[in-house]
């Protein structure tokens, strides 16, 4: 699960630059311990890796690979040039025509020459993805193309159940590496087609890690309605990780956000979040709780202020909780200042379209609030609270806004004043029974998930009950034993 | 304009200018869109998806001159939605522009496409007649991909798809045209037998085969009349052997050998026929018959008209394929073999006996020591133990008497002088338990083969007045006639099952099955459904449910609206009838449909009984299939519902049976344990069913099981129901001598319709302890015999290319202090084993007479051994240090001597000894059963194994006075 912050979109800058942080403070604090004694043990770790893919692939059971994958992040901190140099000698055979060029990536002057073991292809593409990794992980953009380009067709030349999970992960680093040298058109065609070629292979895992990059790829060159349009052609697979299913959602709250359905939008992310690992993936959980908030805005509700509160959160929703304060006051002069202020941060982030939007917002949030302090104000006095230019204006939005349901209100264009109805019971209409509806709904379907996420070890049930065997067994032979003992005692009365 | 328009697809963003382009009223604008959008479909699909509907309607307008193309790019368009079905429709639009040699994701996926619908169109079209007309597009895609398949020399893909779409044509030219003709032909057959379900199916194609076997410039008679027994046509098989009868010495080899599988896998009734369209009459076998006592002689058949002279060679030869056919000389050899291999481990008996205390367990060691013997006519045990055997009383006795015929079981000659101690007599003297049993022996003894005694049997029914007498000589008669769909037999039994008596009518019921089995007689059936409702027993509901099965049996979707009304009744037995008649209808099949009905009421009816046996059911229909099995009853092993679980462990043991398989045991070591005394013993039974035959090499369990059962057998606190599980499992383990196996399946994939019948009928031993008896039907001897042209038993040897300890014996039990019997344990050279046996068993068995010259024979086949040195070394040694011997590297193959005891398993790794002057008339891999050889030194006198007289009747033929008495005499303790 820690492999998932480095994945994350926003949260990769300063994750990457974290490892190597630690590892300098790994030196300073733990330096009696050689470098090649450090590389020993990560060898040692990835010998075991490779033993376990190599008994899921002799058993035919891809889950023993997730194991391996789930201490990728922990491994990749620790490789560099010497380890890597090592396994590529060791695991990779010499027929892989790729191996010379991995070698002389990861120059390395005092490993050992040895033969290469015979091992199965799902090692050889294990020890490769390592490789990428690390060459993405030192930015070496222009080595890790062709990398991961002979990566990717080893992948692709095998069909193998097992093959599934560790080919998505090798789609991934694939995407990144293109994404990291600025080519990211460049990998959309093969990911089209690898899409096909897991859809027809019934392969989940890799279905639902193309159409996440696929996402991305479109959002990243924002093509929204690309992007869109391959949403509703496709399913997202059900059975794909929790992880995944995250991403996707994320992506799609983003898609419906830039294309006005906020409700829905609301609803992806918010899943998105809850889906998200709790530890966790905290560039992840920033991205997308920015975007939350800003959607929130735009529905016109206000954002819980805990989200605010939260300890990961605290820092970089900073500039989203004024721009919150501004919305609710409906101050519009609050709100281009804090627009202006972090006009930067707003369109790093990819959220500056989104608030853009939200100035109607703002003025909506006035409007409402001057309809329900006063019964009858005039639009010039209007136009003086929310800073608009004229009454005229004043007299365009309101109209706007009673149409579409925001106030209720009519206009008296003759007297230059707006009068305000009495706001109806809402608690009389069905408005009550509907939002009620909708949240025991997502009770339900967080139940649902969450039952659904759950996994059991296969044949445990029968544990138990053989001990239930055992003691029905037990219990039985008491009795014969008492039985005994009675017709012993009968025979010693006769 | 293709000039301004020049973007190459990668530099694109959207697809919605070439979109665009399609509303243009210009035609020339059209095609140019048509043609980008079929190059850059594959990344721009989603975008065009919403468009599709224009490129069809540009497919759609027949004056449009690209509508290939529109057809083609529409396909892919749906093929990336997922909607294979539409992408197939239009890619068959597309015809010329889709190249289906091409290797692309989109080609195969649209081909395999075509090849599902194509399959289920024929299948549609040919199976269930439904009038249909089929694309001619989507046919010449499945041409073109026969095509390819013969191009790359992928026959067997071809054979699959043409069995597949029911393609018979090209099933014929993929058989043709290809380098390995027999191979493919036998490859075409087995799929056909095993896979193809549906019998029209099933028939039609072997016909094509059968066609193609005869158009080989060296016909394949053997598998020709494999597939007619299948398509039931005994005239053709008739005609081959006409026409080869006649033929050169060659031929009349492959006659024998024909006749020999022919007897070995065909029905009797099929048999009959073949034999009455040779115009050879059965031969009663005269010894038997004319000691029939009963006044009206057999009649002796004179009719076949002998138009040459009587002692004219060919008149020979068909008196030889007559006694093949009739059965005479198959089961003598059978009973030659297992007398002359019999191997049993009498210490395991004597351990049941001493474990005995009361009846029941006593009636299981006489019931283990009968499965032990079965046909192996050693009935030493019996002897030995005569007053321990008389505290058998009652029915008990009626199974002692019943065992008899067990243990000599194929064993015809002598067979009523046998049993003339216990058989009625005409003062009625005797106990009716014991005649009853006497009667039900002989049927035994004459199982499936049964013309020679039915006429006394029958008789004996008749004049008997006793229920018991009358039970016996229902079963008896039964038995004797299975299979015959003899109408006499059947009134006459019908008549004993109106006369409403429980015990009678439950024998005639199981009888009348066995007479009219696999008929799916109409009269038959409503007769026997209509007493069914009538009768008050639940014994006779009992008989007539097992009846009713068996003539379901075979007969697939055939039987379908009996089995349905079956199920469908209120009594209880009468749903549990429709179970078990499901079993019989599809055996062997693994119909899907089958197995859903049985696991649907197997887990949803009211009734124990009757979920019982459904889950029994399952085994019956996989046992051509047993590693499907623990699978599916894996779940139903750990039901809540005792019933259901010894089901599943019964199932397990019908279908695995023999099989020794790992994850069978798995399922089946924990029911031992389990805290219900019924599912430990189904779990004893079973177990001792799959291990059946196995040694420690094969199956490593092996030791742990045979423990199990020694120990529950002899455990103080255990219920008494569990023990008969173990004691009987004790003598199933060691079947006929430790010479056969459980199989429902003959060397050539038939089923073997006793074997089931047996194993049927022994799942009511539930019900009623002499039905055990019945397993023996399902023993099936695992010989090698090799014959030559005058059907004795050359000396001769076989080459088994595999380590001696892979199929040896088992080591036998060893007894708590003598140590003389060491050697046994350690025997790993099966000459030495036969030998320990042998000395073994001469040493249990006084009466047991070894003719000299048969010890002289063995001694000769020994001294021929010239290649083996070491093994002779050994053999010399063998009395010595064993301790030696252990230590020795193995052999990596041995020799076994004619007769041979060949595992099933064992059969692929054997072979005729390469400096023998015998080879085989038929190559086939692998050898087993009946091997009919050809003498390649004509000339030089040949050494015959003579015949072995069997242990009871040698007695006869010596000093009569000299035998302790038979065992007749049991003292009644009623």
């Amino acid at each position: 699960m820690a492999s998932k912050a480095q994945r994350k979109p926003k949260g990769e800058k300063p994750k990457a630059e974290k490892p190597k942080s630690e590892d300098v403070e790994m030196k300073e604090a733990e330096a009696p311990k050689p470098q090649s004694e450090i590389d020993a043990l990560t060898i040692e770790d990835i010998k075991d890796h490779i033993s376990i893919i190599e008994k899921s692939v002799v058993n035919k059971e891809p889950r023993f690979v997730l194991r391996v994958l789930r201490q990728l992040a922990s491994t990749r901190k620790r490789l560099n040039d010497a380890v890597l140099n090592q396994l590529t000698k060791t695991y990779i055979s010499d027929s892989y025509e790729f191996k010379g060029k991995l070698l002389s990536y990861f120059p390395c002057s005092d490993s050992k020459d040895e033969k290469p073991h015979a091992r199965s292809v799902l090692t050889e593409i294990y020890v490769n993805l390592l490789g990428l990794i690390s060459l993405l992980d030192n930015n070496r953009i222009n080595d890790s193309i062709p990398c991961a380009q002979a990566l990717i067709n080893r992948v692709m030349s095998v069909n193998k159940p097992t093959m599934h999970l560790l080919g998505a992960r090798c789609f991934f680093y694939y995407s990144r590496a293109f994404e990291m040298s600025g080519r990211l058109h460049e990998a959309r065609t093969l990911l089209h087609g690898r899409l096909r070629t897991s859809t027809l292979r019934h392969d989940s895992e890799g279905q639902a890690m193309l159409l996440n990059l696929l996402l991305r790829n479109y959002i990243h060159y924002n093509l929204y309605e690309q992007a869109e349009k391959l949403i509703s052609k496709t399913t997202f697979p059900e059975n794909a990780n929790n992880n995944e299913s995250a991403r996707y959602l994320f992506y799609l709250g983003k898609i419906k956000a830039t294309q006005l359905d906020y409700s829905e939008a609301f609803k992806n992310l918010n899943q998105a979040i809850r889906k998200a690992p709790q530890n966790a993936a905290i560039g992840f959980k920033q991205a997308a709780t920015k975007l939350l908030v800003v959607v929130q805005l735009l529905l016109g509700e206000v954002p819980e202020r805990h989200i605010f509160r939260d300890q990961h959160l605290m820092m970089s929703l900073h500039p989203y909780l004024q721009l919150t304060q501004a919305v609710l006051a409906g101050d519009l002069a609050k709100f281009s200042i804090v627009l202006e202020k972090y006009s930067d941060k707003f369109m790093k982030e990819g959220t500056m379209t989104l608030i853009n939007r939200l100035r109607h917002n703002v003025i909506k949030t006035g409007i409402k609030s001057v309809a329900l302090s006063y019964s009858r104000i005039s639009l010039a006095d209007v136009a003086d609270k929310l800073q608009l230019d004229s009454p005229e204006d004043a007299e365009y939005i309101i109209a706007k806004a009673i149409h579409d349901g925001v106030i209720e209100a009519t206009i008296d264009h003759e007297k230059g004043y707006m009068q305000s109805n009495d706001s109806a019971n809402v608690y009389g209409t069905n408005e009550p029974l509907k939002a009620y509806h909708e949240r025991i709904r997502f009770c339900l379907d967080i139940h649902n998930h969450s039952i659904k996420a759950m996994r059991f070890p296969p044949k445990s049930y029968n544990d138990n009950l053989e001990d239930a065997q055992k003691q029905r067994e037990r219990e039985q032979q008491d009795l014969e034993y008492a039985k005994e003992i009675a017709e012993e005692e009968d025979d010693g009365m006769l | 304009m293709t000039a301004t328009i020049s973007y190459s697809s990668a530099g694109i963003t959207s697809a919605a200018g070439v979109i665009s382009l399609l509303d243009e009223p210009q035609i020339e604008l059209k095609i140019f869109a048509l043609n980008k959008l079929n190059l850059i479909v594959h990344e721009f699909w989603a975008e065009i998806s919403d468009v599709v509907d224009k490129i069809e309607i540009l497919y759609e307008d027949e004056s449009f001159e690209e509508q290939e193309l529109s057809a083609l790019v529409a396909s892919k368009v749906y093929y990336h939605l997922g909607a294979y079905d539409e992408a197939l429709h239009y890619a068959l639009g597309a015809a010329s522009l889709l190249d289906v040699n091409q290797s692309s994701e989109y080609v195969d996926t649209v081909v395999a496409r075509a090849i599902d619908q194509y399959i289920t169109q024929r299948i549609k079209l040919c199976d269930d007649g439904n009038d249909i007309t089929i694309d001619s597009r989507l046919e010449l895609i499945v041409e073109k991909m026969f095509q390819r398949c013969f191009d790359d020399g992928k026959y067997k893909q071809a054979v699959g798809i043409a069995l597949e779409t029911r393609r018979y044509d090209m099933l014929e030219s993929a058989i043709m045209k290809s380098d390995d003709i027999p191979s493919l032909l036998s490859y075409a057959l087995g799929i056909a037998m095993t896979l193809l379900q549906k019998r029209t199916v099933r028939n039609t194609v072997l016909q094509v085969l059968v066609r193609l076997y005869t158009n080989l410039s060296e016909p394949d008679y053997t598998n020709m009349c494999q597939c007619y027994i299948y398509l039931n046509e005994p005239q053709t098989v008739v005609n081959i052997l006409n026409k080869l009868v006649s033929g050169s010495e060659d031929e009349l080899l492959m006659v024998f050998q024909i006749c020999f599988d022919v007897y070995e896998s065909a029905t009797q009734h099929f048999i009959d026929e073949v034999m009455e369209g040779l115009g050879i009459k059965q031969k009663k076998e005269e010894g038997t018959a004319m000691e029939v006592e009963s006044s009206e002689p057999v009649k002796p058949s004179e009719e076949p008209v002998k138009t040459v002279a009587q002692d004219s060679a060919i008149d020979k030869k068909r008196a030889q394929v007559g006694s093949i056919l009739s059965g005479e000389i198959p089961i003598t050899l059978k009973s030659q073999f297992l007398i002359r291999k019999n191997s049993s481990d009498m210490l395991v008996l004597k351990n049941c006996k001493d474990a005995s205390r009361n009846a029941v367990c006593h009636t299981a060691t006489v019931i283990a020591n009968s499965l032990m013997h079965a046909g192996t006519t050693c009935d030493a045990f019996l002897r030995d133990n005569l007053d321990w055997l008389a505290k058998a009383t009652n029915w008990a006795k009626f199974t002692a008497t019943a065992s008899i015929g067990v243990i000599h079981h194929g064993h015809e000659t002598n067979a009523l002088k046998l049993m003339s101690s216990y058989l009625p007599k005409e003062p009625a003297s005797g106990s009716p338990y014991q005649e009853g049993g006497a009667l039900y022996a002989l049927g035994m003894i004459h199982a499936n083969h049964g013309a020679a005694i039915i006429p006394y049997l029958s008789e004996q029914l008749q004049t008997a007045t006793n229920e018991t007498v009358k039970h016996g000589g229902c079963l008896g008669l039964g038995l004797a006639a299975m299979t015959s769909k003899s109408s006499d037999i059947y009134e006459q039994l019908k008549n004993n099952l109106y006369q409403d008596d429980a015990i009678i009518g439950e024998a005639a019921g199981i009888s009348m099955g066995l007479v009219m089995m696999g008929s799916l007689d109409e009269d038959a059936l409503s007769d026997m459904v209509q007493y069914a409702h009538e009768t008050q027993h639940e014994k006779i509901l009992r008989g007539l449910s097992l009846g009713i099965a068996m003539i379901c049996y075979g007969q697939l979707e055939a039987a379908d609206p009996t089995i349905q009304s079956l199920t469908d009744d209120k009594d209880p037995v009468l749903r549990m009838c429709g179970m078990y008649s499901v079993g019989m209808a599809y055996a062997g099949t693994g119909n899907n449909k089958a197995i859903r009905r049985l696991l649907h009421v197997a887990v949803s009816d009211v009734n124990d009984d009757v979920r019982r046996a459904a889950v029994i059911s399952i085994g019956f229909l996989l046992f051509n299939a047993p590693e499907q099995c623990p699978n599916v009853v894996s779940l139903l092993s750990e039901s809540y519902n005792s019933h259901v679980r010894y089901g599943a462990a019964l199932a397990l043991g019908i279908s695995c049976a023999g099989s020794g398989m790992k994850e069978a045991l798995s399922i089946l070591e924990p029911m031992i344990n389990d805290p219900v005394n019924y599912v430990r013993q189904g779990a004893l039974l079973a177990s001792a069913m799959v291990l059946v035959q196995q040694n420690d090499h094969m199956c490593p369990k092996l030791k742990t099981f045979k423990d199990l059962f020694t120990k529950t057998m002899s455990d103080k606190h255990e219920d008494v129901m569990v023990k008969f599980g173990a004691i009987l499992a004790q003598g199933i383990i060691n079947a006929g001598g430790r010479n056969c196996t459980i199989s429902m399946r003959t060397q050539y994939g038939h089923t073997n319709v006793p074997s089931v019948v047996g194993l049927l009928v022994f799942t009511h031993t539930w019900f009623w302890f002499p039905l055990a008896h019945f397993l023996c039907l399902a023993f099936q001897p695992t010989y090698l015999i090799g014959l030559n042209k005058d059907l004795k038993m050359p000396v001769m040897k076989f080459k088994s290319c595999a380590k001696p300890s892979a199929y040896a014996y088992p080591p036998l039990l060893e007894p708590p202090k003598e140590k003389e019997k060491e050697k046994v344990s350690t025997a790993i050279l099966s000459t030495t084993a036969k030998k320990a046996a042998k000395s073994k068993t001469a040493a249990a068995t006084p009466m047991e007479v070894d003719p000299p010259a048969t010890a002289a024979a063995e001694k000769k086949e020994e001294k021929k051994v010239e290649e083996k040195k070491d093994e002779k070394k050994e053999e010399k040694k063998e009395k010595g240090d064993d301790e030696k011997k252990e230590k020795k590297e193995e052999a990596k193959c041995e020799l076994i001597a004619n007769p041979a005891r060949v595992l099933v398993e064992q059969r692929n790794v054997m072979d005729i000894e390469s400096s023998s002057r015998y080879s085989s008339v038929w190559n086939r891999n692998g050898l087993g059963g009946f091997i009919v050889l050809r003498d390649t030194k004509g000339g030089v006198e040949e050494d015959i194994i003579e015949t072995l007289q069997p242990t009871a009747a040698a007695e006869e033929t010596t000093t009569e006075e000299k035998e302790p008495s038979p065992p007749e005499p049991f003292e009644y303790t009623e």
